[in-house]
């Protein structure tokens, strides 16, 4: 398959269940709920060292607020309701709960909960007040800048982690611009890239030389190793490849975010510099979400 | 097809028990099983025909008409349905109520509510005291749901409540008596010693700017100064899904914290 001068590769992307929750986190104004949701989802790119996977899906408006203030909806991912819910205890207690102004609540329903307030309440030391409106629970706990609130528990749903897709271009300043492009063009309802502003550099292949090293350098994708990898994937006019990591909340927000990512990168077209796309997989054995490129344009 | 109607044949001086005319109870069955259904009325049993003409309709849309005082604990422990009373309300107006909504036309009786865990009330007049409150010896009051009192809530509204919201446009004395849980508003007027032997939960007083004798609360509270309380947006916006708009004039509010006396770990908010 051709878009716009550039190979599609006959391949997929493999794909892993994860759980996830969305947080929405309001302040006094956008910039406020941005500092409070880039700290929160800060050292988020990937559950091989951080724990979870996080970013920031979206502004919200006043009115889609529970508070009535301007938000931010965040989404936390994590590979089980364990290491969630000690994650988002973690950056809402450290980064949220810190930040000035906020306020923060489960933005999503689902048929499993992790505490939110229901541990972090504890740092008001007896003094904090819960407050359930219908169905709702909510934890008043005093700071010394006022009042911190946030919902008692969040939700969480099954989710899809590790969707991808590689940007396989003639120098490193087009797969960047190709990269920026389909990043600009995924955002949207359910998903994100959790990796910094979307895109990575060192894509990683399981295992290592090295004991104990679980993941390690992509080799068959790096230019420089062309002639001295075992099995390089990269044709010689390939001299830089940018992969783009989404998460989402279901395996259809995956699959649209996909396709409107690599239809953006194309957009630059051969003549730009975009050589081929294709995706990293695991031969079927890593996950049961299979995203076959072809198939998703 | 409209509600089930029941209409008053005359006015009752005796009290009649209306639990058993619930929209779940009455599902199922014709007029006539209805009229035959037997109620307590005094110190005997008589058919339900006998108090009321009894209009084929929807259960679950039960309509009473020309009601009067003597009719006591509608929906009482009421599950899921609608009850709309024509008229004023009896004692116990959806005591024990779980779920399902209540709308009083006219007054309600006192203990409107009481023990209630989950529906909401609705009662367009005043109501005459202990709404939402435990039963003489009961533990708490009501656990959950929502009471909303277009005029006047009596003496002793929410005494021993847990959980839930308790809405009045005044309110008598000792409003949030006892109070373990929950969210009493007094949108205007509240008489003396508001929160006395309160635990735990809010009492919002002035919301609506009125103000009364209650607005200086008793000795055993503590006086935090004024604040903006963000919470109280969260409580607008419940407010609002329930149908209320405008029923906090600020969320600027003096917080006092009381009754020492009793843990001290209850607030009563007045609008600043």
């Amino acid at each position: 398959m051709i878009l716009n001068g550039v190979a599609i590769e006959d391949s997929f992307a493999e794909a892993f269940p994860m759980r996830a929750t969305r947080l929405v986190i309001t302040a006094a104004d956008t910039r406020w709920a941005r500092i409070a949701a880039l700290s929160m989802t800060g050292f988020a790119t990937s559950v091989i060292a951080c724990g979870c996977e996080a970013g920031i899906e979206r502004d919200l408006e006043p009115q889609e607020t529970p508070d009535g203030r301007p938000g931010v909806a965040v989404l936390v991912f994590a590979m089980d309701l364990e290491s969630l819910a000690r994650q988002v205890q973690a950056r809402v207690g450290q980064c949220v709960l810190t930040c000035p102004t906020t306020a923060c609540f489960s933005g999503i329903d689902g048929e499993e909960r992790i505490g939110l307030g229901k541990g972090l309440r504890f740092f008001g030391d007896g003094f904090q007040f819960s407050k359930k409106l219908g169905a709702r629970r909510y934890w008043r706990v005093p700071v010394m800048e006022g009042e911190f609130v946030i919902e008692d528990v969040a939700g969480v749903v099954p989710a899809v982690g590790g969707g991808n897709f590689l940007i396989l271009a003639a120098d490193p300043g087009a797969a960047l611009e190709a990269a920026e492009a389909a990043v600009a063009a995924m955002a949207g309802p359910g998903v994100i890239m959790p990796f910094p502003g979307g895109v990575v550099r060192s894509g990683s292949k399981i295992g290592s030389r090295y004991k104990g090293l679980v993941a390690s350098t992509n080799d068959a994708f790096c230019p420089t190793l062309r002639g001295q990898a075992e099995a390089s994937a990269l044709p010689d006019e390939v001299g830089s490849v940018l992969e783009i990591v989404i998460d989402g909340l279901s395996e259809k927000a995956v699959a649209r975010a996909t396709a409107a990512g690599i239809r953006a990168a194309c957009a630059l077209g051969s003549g730009g510099g975009i050589l081929g796309i294709t995706a990293g997989n695991y031969g079927g054995k890593l996950g049961p979400y299979h995203f076959h490129l072809r198939e998703l344009l | 097809m409209g509600g089930l109607t029941l209409t008053m044949r005359a006015t009752l001086r005796l009290p009649v028990d209306m639990a058993p005319v619930l929209p779940g109870l009455l599902t199922g069955l014709g007029t006539h099983e209805i009229a035959r259904l037997e109620l307590q009325c005094g110190n005997r049993r008589i058919k339900l025909g006998e108090l009321f003409e009894v209009t084929a309709g929807d259960p679950q849309r039960l309509v009473i008409r020309d009601t009067c005082p003597a009719l006591e604990r509608i929906g009482a422990g009421m599950e899921s349905g609608a009850i709309a009373v024509e008229g004023d309300a009896g004692a116990l107006l959806g005591h024990g109520m779980k779920g399902g909504s209540i709308a009083v036309a006219g007054a309600a009786g006192p203990f409107a509510g009481s023990e209630m865990s989950g529906g909401v009330i609705r009662v367009e007049g005043d109501a005459a005291g202990f709404v939402g409150a435990a039963q003489a010896g009961g533990r708490f009051g009501m656990t959950g749901g929502a009471i909303l009192v277009g005029g006047d809530l009596g003496d002793r509204a929410g005494d021993r409540m847990r959980r839930g919201l308790i809405l009045g446009d005044s309110a008598g004395l000792h409003t949030g008596s006892r109070m373990i849980g929950g969210t009493i508003l007094v949108r205007g007027p509240c008489g003396a010693l508001p929160g006395i032997a309160m635990k735990r939960g809010t009492l919002i007083l002035g919301g609506g700017g009125g103000g009364g004798e209650g607005d200086a609360a008793p000795a055993t509270f503590a006086d935090n100064g004024v604040h903006e309380l963000g919470w109280l947006a969260l409580l607008e916006r419940h407010l609002a899904e329930l149908g209320l708009r405008g029923m906090l004039s600020s969320r600027r509010v003096r917080r006092l914290t009381g009754d020492l006396a009793a843990g001290g770990k209850g607030e009563i908010l007045v609008a600043a």
